[in-house]
């Protein structure tokens, strides 16, 4: 009667849900140099540039992934029966030995864009005449606007059931051995949820060459020069996690009964070894300059979302009978400790206080019966 | 002549038997109070029937007192609430400190008088331990091994003086109770060395 149990499940879900942005955000507009130019206008004539250069680029993306894992174990090797037997009778059943693993990856976004130089510009203003009026204005904005929102919502549970014990030897006449198996489950859960990766090439607007010379007396010469470079990021993580373990383990519960040999019955262990890991919204944000000697620029902004912890249920494992109960559940979090300044305290003044309280109870009744007239041979006596 | 007893009157009759009634309850309670201290000396553990069924289970013996209980080992000796409830199950271990077959100082500690109305058999484990004189024997067993130790000295310290719990390099036992018996007012220390 000795069976062995062992099971392995094992489940991973990788939704693909993944989205790359890897192509450039910006495009260069020209492959050439712009070039602004007025000159060589007669007296009193007024001349007007206004040029304006504007590039915006929006990614959005949005995730949404729902998972749900329910895994039933149901093990085994107990509930034997050996009655009314003549000679010696014994039961040993097997292990149990079950291992589960979820694996869960949910929503990673990457953004990413090449590094992608504007092309220098020229604005000049030549040899225009007298009072005359000239004036160029450029306008030059280079933006994007990334906006990631990954959803994710899993929820895990594992249900088992193991048992070894449950038998009975009752009625024989010989001796009676029982021995139940050990009981080791071993149950690990990693949700890994919401990665979102951005590395943006800051696109800053070329060199301009400004200009205005050889133009007559009292001419008005005005150039205007606006460039302008921004970049938002907006990153929303979140993700809703539930993982549940629940066990009911046996070992004992064993019988017997109406023996005439002798009665043995030795029980196994109950091990839990259990995991669980979230490792959820994740951001990163990285923001390079194409051209370092503009540095001193003002840098883009950069919005992160607050962090969400991610939501853990406590691991509910129980096991009955004879056997050991063990948990192991790993966690990240350390509880605090306060160090005592005294040795265990192993001692009770209850049983003084009762002692104390049953001899005044004693005499007391002692009193009330002399006082109802009558005198019990042992009351006068003390 | 036969002399007849007056009438007795009711308030004579009630405390006729309350009085009665306080001295059965006294005497039960007595009773009750003190029957693991009695069943101690009338009917001690058995060893044979409880190594048997604690087959891997860690356990003291000390013959000597009959105490035979399991060992609870890792208790945290600093958190009250965590090792009273171990000492319900049996005489603790003190988280910290060496395990039988372990270099350094293995301590224990275990009840010599708990609540009365705590049904437990572990509350007075300890109760006769001040009987134990130098050369006496204590027993650990721990997976399937026994581990023999002989008492070299005994002490009586305030329960202020923690440092035999802090310093544990010395290779010895150390097996701590409270004294007087009753009370928490005093703990009492054996010393015994591997033999």
């Amino acid at each position: 009667m000795n069976k062995k149990y062992n099971r392995t499940v094992k489940i991973q879900v990788l939704i693909a849900s993944m989205a790359f942005a890897l192509s450039s955000l910006f495009q260069t507009t020209n492959a050439y140099a712009d070039e602004y130019v007025i000159s060589d206008n007669g007296a009193g004539s007024s001349s007007e540039i206004q040029a304006t250069n504007s590039q915006n680029t929006n990614v959005t993306q949005n995730n949404d992934a729902q998972v749900s894992n329910d895994v039933d174990v149901n093990a085994d090797t107990g509930n034997n029966q050996a009655n009314d037997n003549s000679g010696n009778t014994g039961i040993s059943t097997g292990d149990v030995n079950s291992t589960t693993t979820i694996d869960n990856s949910l929503n990673t976004s990457v953004v990413s864009n090449d590094c992608c130089l504007q092309p220098d510009g020229t604005a000049a203003i030549n040899g225009n005449g007298d009072y005359s009026q000239n004036t160029i204005s450029i306008t030059s904005r280079f933006g994007s606007d990334t906006s990631i929102t990954n959803t994710a919502t899993i929820t895990n549970h594992i249900y088992g059931q193991a048992n070894t014990g449950r038998n009975t030897a009752n009625d024989n006449s010989g001796n009676v051995s029982i021995k139940t198996g050990n009981i080791t489950v071993t149950d690990t859960i990693r949700n890994t949820a919401n990665t979102a990766n951005v590395h943006l090439s800051q696109n800053t607007n070329g060199d301009y060459t400004l200009s205005i010379s050889d133009n007559d007396t009292d001419s008005e010469n005005t150039i205007n020069l606006s460039l302008n470079n921004q970049s938002n990021v907006s990153v929303n993580n979140t993700a809703d996690i539930l993982s549940e373990i629940f066990w009911d383990a046996n070992t004992g519960n064993n019988q017997a009964n109406d023996n005439r040999g002798n009665v043995d019955i030795q029980t196994g262990d109950i091990v839990f070894n259990t995991t669980i890991e979230n490792n959820a919204n994740h951001a990163t944000v990285d923001l390079d300059c194409c051209d370092p000697q503009k540095q001193e620029e003002k840098p883009p902004t950069v919005i992160l979302p607050p962090p969400v912890l991610p939501v853990s249920e406590p691991t509910t494992g129980g096991g009955n009978g004879g056997g050991d109960g063990k948990s192991d559940g790993k966690s990240d979090g350390k509880g605090g400790s306060v160090l005592g300044s005294t040795l265990p305290t192993t001692g009770n003044n209850w049983l003084f206080l009762a002692l104390l309280g049953n001899i005044m109870m004693f005499f007391f009744g002692m009193f009330l019966r002399l006082r109802s007239g009558r005198f019990p041979p042992f009351a006068l006596a003390i | 002549m036969k002399k007849t007893l007056p009438p007795r009157s009711l308030l004579q009759k009630i405390t006729y038997y309350v009085g009665n009634a306080l001295i059965l309850l006294s005497l039960f309670g007595l009773l009750f109070t003190f029957y693991p201290i009695i069943q101690l000396y009338l009917f001690p553990p058995q060893a044979q029937t409880f190594i048997i069924q604690t087959l891997e289970e860690p356990y003291i013996q000390i013959d000597k007192i009959n105490a035979l209980a399991p060992i609870i080992e890792q208790v945290d000796p600093w958190n009250e609430a965590v090792y009273q409830k171990a000492l319900k199950n049996g005489v603790a271990h003190a988280k910290g400190s060496s395990l039988p077959g372990q270099k350094g100082t293995v301590f224990l500690f275990a009840h010599s008088s708990g609540s009365p109305w705590e049904l437990t058999r572990y509350n007075t484990v300890f109760f006769r331990l001040s009987e134990l004189e130098k050369g006496d024997t204590i027993i650990i067993g721990r997976q399937k091994k026994r581990y023999t130790y002989s008492v070299t000295e005994k002490k009586e310290v305030w329960p202020t003086e923690v440092s035999y719990l802090k310093e544990l390099e010395q290779n010895q036992l150390i097996v701590q109770t409270c004294v007087p018996i009753g009370t928490s007012l005093k703990r009492l220390l054996i010393f015994a060395s591997p033999k």
